[in-house]
Formats: C-alpha cells, structure tokens, sequence
C-alpha cells in the first residue's frame, strides 16, 4: 500500500507539471502569434515540442526488469491508469471518426456512444479485474491460464494481431498524415518519425513507459479536443460547457430554413473511421452489442488492466478510464453540431470567389466538394459551378473525417487553435498505436514465439523478443502505412467486431461460467471468427449484398458489423461444445484461482 | 469452488456485475423508446434523444460505476481478500 501511495504522489506531481507545461505552451505561441510568428511557425513550434516531450518520455523510463517491461511495475494509479486506458481506447477514430460519423449520418452514430459505453461497463465489472488477478502478461495469457496450452495459445495470439495490425497501420497512417500538413514535409518522413515515437514509447521501458506516455497524450488531446468547443459554446451560447449546449445547438439546426442542416449532412461524405451510414432500427441495437462486446474484448485495452496494484485496481482504472474516454466521446456530437451551425452560419449564398479559404484547403485535401467536383481551387468550383453560379452551404459536401481538424478555422478561432487540435490528434493516435504496437509485439514475441519456442527462456531472452518484435512491427505499420489507407481502413474498421466474433465469447463464459471447457472455447473462437470473417471479406470484397439478420432487420448487415453474426455463433456453439464435452475439474479449479480476490497470482520476473 | 465463503462471494459478486450490466441495458431501452431514427419522435421539443444518449446516458453510467467499485470491495472485504 505504502508503495501505491509514493507512485500516486509521484504521477500526480509529474503530469500536473506536465499538464502546466503544455497549457503554457500553447499561450506563449499564442503570444508569440500576437507578435508576428506566423501561423505555420507557430504550429511547427507546438507540435514539435510536443512530440520531443513525448520522445523524451519513452527516453526518461527504461527498465530491463520484466515486471516493469511486461507489467509495468505494478504500481501504477488507478486515475493514471485509466486514462492511458482512454488515450488508447480513442486513437484515430475516437478523436476524428466519431465525430464525422455524427456529422454525416447524425443519430445512427449514438450506436458507437452507446457501445462505448457498454464496453466500458463489460471492462470493468467483468473481464479487467480478472485479467489483472490471473497474473496474464497479454488477452493470450489468460486463455493459456484459463483453458490450459492446447491449440488456443496458438489462435488466440493470431487473433490479437489480425484485430491490432489494421488498427496500428491507420493509426500511425492519419498520425503521420496530419504532422506532415502541420511540418510541411514528405508523408514518408512523417511516417518515420511518427514510428520512431512509438517505438521509443515502447522499446525501452515496455509496458511502463507506455503507460507514462498514455498519460501524457491523453492531457494534450483532452486538453486539445475541448479547448475549440469551450470556446465556440461561450461565444454562441453564453456558456462554457458545451455539452449543457448541445441542445440549444440542435434547435437551432432544426430552425435554419429550407432543411438546411439535412441537407448538409446528407451531402456529407461517409467518413473512413465510423463507417455509420444506415444505422437504424435492429442494425442499430446489433452495431451497440457488437461495438460493446468489440470494446470489452480488445487486446490493447484488457492490456491495460496489468499494471494497476490488484482487482480493485482494475475496476478502479475502468471507471476512470471510462469517465476520460467519455469527455470526449460525449463530445464528438457536441463537435458534429457546432460544425453544421457555423458552416450553415459562415456561409449565406455566395459565389465561388467568396468562398472562405478552408473550404478550398479541405478541396485539396479532397475533403471539400462544391457542384460536384473537389474544391481543390476558386478556378476549379467556378467552371463546375457555371459562370456566376452562386452555391449555398447546404450544397457543399464536406468528408466526416475533417470536421475536427478543420473546426477551428470553420468557426473562425485563433490560428493557434488550428495547431492545437492537430497536436491533439497527434496524441491520440499515438497513445492508441502506441498500444496497439506493444499488444501486436508480445502477440509476436511473447505468445507465438516465447510460448511455442522457448517456453522455458529466461526473461533477458523473452524481453529480447518482444523487443526484437516491436522493431519489427513497428517497421511493417510504417511501411504499410507509406500506402494507401483507403486500403486499410475496411480492416480498422471491422476489428471491433473481430474482436466482439473472435475473442468475446470464449474470454466472457470462460471467466463467468465455470463450465466452458477448452474444446468449447476453441469451437467459439474458431466458428465466431470464421463466420465474422468470412462475411466481412464476402460483402467488403467479393461484391455480395448485405445479409438481413436473420430476416429480422429491415436493412442488410454493414460488412464491418459482422460482429452480430460472429458474436452469437461464437456464443452459441461455445456453450454447445462446453454441454457436449466432459466437465474439466482442473480448468475449473484454475478458473478458482483467477477469480479469487488477491490470489497472489504473479509474474515471474 | 469448494469454499462456502468464496462461492458466496462469488454469487454476490456476480449479482452485482449483472445489475450493473442491467442499467446499461435499461439505458439502451429507454433510448430506444425514444426511437434514435432521422425521423425520430422529439416529445419536448428538442432532441431529447441526443441529449439523452450523447450526454446523461454517460454521466448516469459513471454515477453507477463509481457506486459499483465501492460496493464490490465491501463484497471482496467479506472474504478478506484484499489487502489494506
């Protein structure tokens, strides 16, 4: 106990200094905006101190003990924790994707609110504290504990990385995208620089530096995410939070005359991240259970419930991990309707020459369209529109994924705000590759190789192989990610119903039903993930319609909700199997040990 | 599970864990009746869906998780199992 409350005192002073640090920042490049720094100079100056701080982190903790490395000592606050839990859970989509899938398909994407939270609840009550007391180093770990070393240990690690690899390779893709706009360098150098922060986050202190790090990116795009949105709430409502304005902001959308805000929405282009087009009636409740059983299965999440103190810890850590992550998840609509209003504001009926100057930097980014062609210049939208052709904001079509990025020049804020939400978005997406990297890694060197090959190798060697393995899936994430994302993203966007098919039913009955044996959870790991996979890749790839639930849904299944066909087919063929094979005493008694509140379960180290 | 005491707190733990399961459920229930559709019904002359989904349903899940974690360690301390 003693030891906790040192670690707490310690993290609590570290990033309170932290966070002064960075608030301070930001003002004096606001300042120094004030007095001349150019705009682009001074978003360099913010973004780059950020990301050497950030370095500096995964610098400052290295360790060569594997508790530290692997388990990350320990020690570490449940408060802290859970919002190294939050950056990671968030990454690319949650900063960006929510909130264009809101701005595009409006109520549809409560579905992945609502999942989120559901996921959250599952974390914390039912998988996370008994993660933590099994004593697991990866998700892998605890099916060994749970089900014994019989053909999980291979599948399940396979799993982790065919849900984690799509998501790294986005991740560090959208990451090195926005700090090549902000540097105005090469995509590819972005991406080598963007790999080399997260490996320096990982490399040298594992699991530790990674969650100091977590911590780290999570101040700075929480700080980054409100900071526009308290601004443009005070401005247009009178009020500082602007989730008491999320209302207000709607009434007023449904006010403007002519439909004007469907209009835009409808005009709107689908973002990558939260594909959420369509999603009403049994598609929407099938997205909610898939999105909230994707969440509470994801490795990179139940991951973060190891370096907390105990049980206790872990639930601890959820809760605060959820309440961080829904600062800004619960704000992503908030995001979505002060973007519609300013843009339906800002812009009356106007002519291609008086089109605001974000319109046409989105154009060239391909993110803006005007009569159909992309805003890439006044020229390019004069001669689609006609010779004096005047266009309103409703007929303009803007991509879901921009919305936060370019809110603060859409609303007219400082420039140094435009800076701020970038670096934000930096952050999260390092925080989640970050995580996804490390639980990717050990699914390599820790359960594939160190388990299959060299299951009695001392912790220098194993340490030497997830290392080796960061090294090398770090490398692969750049590579890929130097490639088109248009490539990657269907995978992205499918892993949290991967995870809900793949990994859910087998890890949720074999904590909470002492009668799941090993054939049962391998029979619904195999047919959850087989029947998840099979219908992504038929309807994302081979050209086959959506299937109808069952007859049940009105509209077909989107390709990345295959979850809600994998999920209850890995549920129910686990049971089945489970009823149709003997009872095992001996997984029963391990699952005795997982469960039992401070059983002492430990890591070698 | 052998124990009496570890297979009470066990039935007491996983009642907890379904309440608490429960009121999420609820929560999704209820946003339902409100019918989250484009052409959903807005009773009170907003919204209410949003609202309801986009900010209370998060801030009534934190209220319970925040009550739950207390709860369960009452529940762990009746079989001595956490340490202080």
């Amino acid at each position: 106990m003693a030891r906790r409350q040192i670690a707490t005192h310690e993290f609590g002073t570290a990033f309170g200094i932290f966070a002064a640090s960075f608030v301070g920042l930001v003002v004096i490049v606001a300042l120094l905006g004030q007095l001349g720094l150019p705009n682009r100079a001074g978003g360099v100056l913010l973004v780059a101190v950020t990301l050497i701080a950030f370095a500096g982190i995964g610098l400052l903790v290295r360790t060569m003990r594997r508790s530290d490395f692997q388990y990350g000592g320990r020690n570490v606050p449940a408060l802290h924790n859970g919002m190294a839990t939050a950056a990671a859970f968030l990454g690319a989509g949650g900063f960006l994707g929510l909130t264009g899938a809101f701005f595009a398909a409006g109520p549809g994407a409560l579905a992945f609110i609502l999942g989120a939270i559901g996921g959250f609840v599952l974390l914390t009550v039912a998988v996370a504290p008994y993660v933590r007391n099994s004593g697991a180093a990866t998700l892998p770990d605890l099916y060994v504990a749970r089900f014994g070393n019989g053909p999980i240990r291979l599948l399940a690690p396979l799993i982790v990385l065919a849900i984690t690899l799509g998501l790294l390779v986005v991740n560090v893709g959208v990451a090195s995208t926005i700090a090549a706009g902000v540097f105005g360098i090469p995509r590819e150098t972005a991406v080598v620089a963007v790999v080399a922060i997260i490996l320096l986050s990982t490399l040298f202190g594992g699991m530790r530096s990674m969650t100091m790090s977590g911590v780290a990116q999570y101040i700075v795009l929480l700080i980054a995410f409100l900071t526009p949105l308290v601004a443009v709430a005070t401005r247009e409502f009178g009020m500082p939070l602007p989730q008491a304005a999320l209302g207000a902001a709607l009434q007023r959308l449904a006010d403007l005359p002519g439909d004007a805000a469907a209009r835009l929405a409808a005009s709107a282009m689908p973002g990558h991240l939260f594909p959420a087009e369509g999603l009403g009636g049994l598609n929407f409740t099938l997205v909610v259970l898939t999105f909230a059983a994707g969440v509470a299965a994801l490795p990179h999440l139940v991951m973060r419930s190891i370096p907390v103190a105990d049980m206790d810890g872990a639930r601890r850590s959820g809760a605060w991990g959820f309440v961080f992550a829904m600062l800004v998840v619960a704000s992503a609509p908030v995001y979505a309707a002060f973007a519609s209003l300013e843009i339906l504001d800002g812009i009356a009926v106007v002519s291609p020459d008086a089109l605001p100057g974000w319109v046409y930097s989105l154009g060239a980014g391909g993110q803006a369209r005007a009569c159909s062609v992309f805003a890439v210049s006044r020229d390019a939208v004069a001669a689609a529109c006609g010779a004096g052709g005047l266009i309103d904001a409703a007929s303009l079509s803007f991509s879901g994924d921009a919305v936060v990025l370019a809110f603060p020049a859409i609303a007219g804020l400082r420039p140094v705000l435009s800076a701020l939400i970038a670096v934000g978005a930096i952050a999260a997406t390092l925080a989640a590759a970050t995580a996804l990297l490390f639980a990717a890694a050990s699914a390599f060197g820790h359960d594939l190789y160190a388990r299959l090959f060299e299951p009695h190798a001392p912790a220098g060697r194993r340490l030497i192989a997830i290392r080796l393995m960061l090294i090398a899936t770090a490398a692969f994430a750049g590579w890929a990610a130097t490639r088109a994302l248009d490539d990657v993203y269907p995978f992205a966007a499918v892993a949290l119903s991967l995870s809900a098919a793949g990994l859910f039913p087998s890890l949720i009955l074999g904590i909470w039903w002492r009668r799941c044996t090993s054939l049962g959870a391998l029979s619904g790991m195999v047919s959850g993930m087989g029947i998840a996979l099979f219908y992504f890749l038929i309807v994302e790839y081979a050209g086959e319609a959506p299937w109808t639930f069952f007859g049940l849904s009105d509209a077909g299944v989107p390709g990345f909700a295959a979850g809600a066909f994998g999920l209850p087919v890995g549920l129910l063929v686990a049971i089945v199997v489970s009823l149709a094979t003997p009872p095992e005493p001996e997984r029963q008694a391990a699952l005795d040990r997982i469960r039992r509140p401070a059983s002492g379960a430990g890591e070698d180290d | 599970m052998a124990d009496p005491r570890q297979a009470a707190w066990w039935r007491r733990t996983a009642a907890l864990a379904a309440a608490v399961v429960v009121v999420w459920a609820l929560i999704g229930v209820v946003l339902q009746v409100f019918d989250l559709g484009p052409e959903g019904v807005d009773p009170l002359g907003f919204p209410l869906a949003w609202f309801l989904a986009a900010i209370l349903a998060p801030v009534v899940m934190a209220i319970v998780l925040f009550l739950y974690v207390p709860w369960q360690r009452v529940i762990d301390r009746s079989v001595d199992g956490t340490e202080d």
